[in-house]
């Protein structure tokens, strides 16, 4: 779920009689296309020349695409079908996309081999890093990514869900520093102003219905978790973390509005609506 | 302060037009929002002399209320983050409540005082590729696995019927226990029917006791199910072990016609 630069909210769905639906902010539906994204998943909005463009993923189709805001087709990525060591082609089942400045494409393959692809804008494959294990360096369900400029210098933030972890990397694929956050199954991080956003899909121990959203501050520390427990930190550990309230069943993502008021789409949650949490 | 501001402005705005109150959204109320499980831990599910279980926090102000056995006469409330210490096997119902929330539903936990008779294995069935790795020495160790069936607590069968033949170091029993997984999801069904036969050192037959399960119910979540037969007390020397499974599938379910999944983490002796 992202807001373009008319303040419209966008709203990608797996449904394909709708796959992007689009609203204002007090939930009126404006406009929707799209019957083509069976497995849509990660929605990411990049302004490029005074333009706004969403690049859509899709984890059943095994592609990331690039179009207008009206669904216009610029660009389609798929399988970059790399092979490790002679193996079988690598799967690919992209969960979300992040844009640099220079207009490189940075695919978090999520629900696949777990390497981030870095592609330029015209679709060739750059470079790749990470990969599935339990190394610092490596992913158990990549399942977001985002560009985090917040002191200044653009660095990577990526997901790494079942090890309920962030990862820090250089724009090049280093690997920099990990931020634990115990208990929380995190998607996508979404960095608004000086906060990390990031829906929590489940918690604790992994039950159903356990979500809830997590705001980390300017200096990464768990502040807040609305549905959650209070965040606790003991000698600079954040302390596991489960649902306190059953606001959420499975949130899927955050959208922080220009008014700083959330919406949080939900994943299996019996087809509801996405919920606002208005800025108090 | 800036808050403060406002709401005074609004204030003065209204009674100087007599204008209508701002129209607010429809903010959800704390009587409509359902309060989560509490987090629970039992330091030993099976237990010999007593085990604790841990309350973790829950919502700022609000409390743990345990019923034992599902006897509503028999509430008692708990403070937050406090330590239970149980001496019996007991069912444990607990409830996280207060600050206009609903109620949470109850997160349940069954906790079994077993036998110090140690027991070992004359014979067992061969596990499932892969859910075949861990020793079969397991299912005696009076450890409990996680729900994760992966893990190396569980031993995964895909067979009709498990017999197992247990001999006792100690010759009383009152009664048999199996600890399996129910996750339907992922194909995971509980068996329908346990059968225990108790025998002396001649091999003369003691005791036989059965317990079932509706294993074809549907059941949308993972659990833990415990299924057990209880003697009076009989000194033995062998146990046998039948676990009956589904055959099939059932046909609500999308795997429905292919053989189920039977995963055992622990067969107790009481």
């Amino acid at each position: 779920m992202v807001q373009d630069s008319q303040g419209h909210i966008l709203l990608l769905t797996n449904h394909t009689h709708n796959n992007v639906l689009t609203y204002d902010r007090n939930g009126k539906l404006l406009a929707s296309w799209g019957n083509n994204f069976p497995g849509a998943h990660g929605l990411t909005l990049k302004n490029e020349g005074g333009e706004d463009l969403l690049y859509i993923t899709d984890t059943q189709l095994g592609i990331v695409v690039k179009t207008t805001l009206s669904g216009r087709e610029i660009l389609r990525i798929s399988n970059p079908n790399r092979r490790d060591n002679g193996e079988q082609e690598r799967p690919f089942s992209p969960t979300e996309t992040a844009i640099a400045e220079n207009g490189d494409i940075y695919i978090a393959d999520g629900y696949g081999s777990q390497y981030i692809y870095v592609f330029d804008q015209q679709g060739r494959l750059k470079h790749e890093f990470g990969g599935p294990g339990e190394a610092a360096d490596r992913f158990l369900n990549a399942h977001g990514i985002a560009i985090d400029s917040r002191n200044g210098n653009p660095q990577l933030l990526i997901t790494a869900r079942e090890k309920n972890q962030l990862k820090y990397f250089s724009m090049a694929g280093k690997y920099l520093s990990t931020i634990d956050l115990p208990g929380a199954y995190i998607c996508r991080p979404v960095i608004h102003g000086k906060q990390v956003y990031l829906a929590t899909i489940w918690s604790g121990d992994k039950a159903n219905n356990s979500g809830f959203v997590s705001i980390l501050n300017e200096q990464n520390r768990l502040v807040s978790a609305p549905g959650g427990l209070a965040p606790t930190y003991t000698d600079g550990q954040m302390q596991p973390i489960a649902q306190a309230l059953t606001l959420f069943r499975h949130p899927h993502d955050v959208c922080v509005d220009n008014d700083e008021n959330l919406y949080v789409p939900q994943w299996n949650a019996g087809r509801i609506y996405p919920m606002k949490l208005h800025r108090v | 302060m800036s808050a403060y501001k406002y709401t005074i402005l609004t204030v003065f705005l209204c009674s100087l037009l007599a204008c209508q109150q701002p129209v607010l959204p429809m903010f959800l109320q704390a009587s409509q929002v359902q309060l989560s499980r509490p987090q629970i831990k039992a330091e030993e599910v099976f237990f010999t002399t007593s085990t604790r279980i841990h309350v973790g926090p829950v919502h700022p102000d609000c409390q743990v209320e345990v019923v034992y056995d599902d006897s509503l006469m028999s509430t008692e409330y708990l403070p937050v983050q406090d330590t239970l210490t149980v001496h019996k096997s007991a069912d444990l119902h607990f409830i996280s409540s207060g600050q206009g929330f609903l109620s949470s539903v109850p997160r349940s936990i069954s906790l079994f005082k077993v036998s110090t008779n140690q027991a070992s294995f004359l014979t067992t069935p061969i596990p499932t590729a892969p859910y075949h790795l861990p020793d079969p020495a397991i299912l005696l160790d009076r450890q409990k696995g996680t729900l994760d069936f992966r893990s190396s607590s569980w031993l995964g069968y895909q067979s009709s019927d498990l017999e197992f033949e247990l001999s006792l170091h100690e010759n009383t029993i009152e009664g048999v226990g199996i600890s399996v997984l129910e996750d339907q999801h992922s194909w995971i069904f509980a068996p329908r029917e346990l059968v225990v036969t108790c025998y002396d050192s001649s091999g003369q037959l003691l005791a036989e006791a059965v317990a079932n399960y509706v294993a074809e119910e549907q059941h949308s979540s993972s659990t833990y199910q415990y299924l057990q037969v209880a003697f009076p007390a009989i000194s033995a020397t062998t146990i046998k072990i039948r676990i009956s499974n589904l055959e099939v599938i059932p046909d609500w379910h999308p795997g429905h016609g292919n053989k189920p999944w039977l995963f055992l983490d622990e067969i107790f002796i009481l």
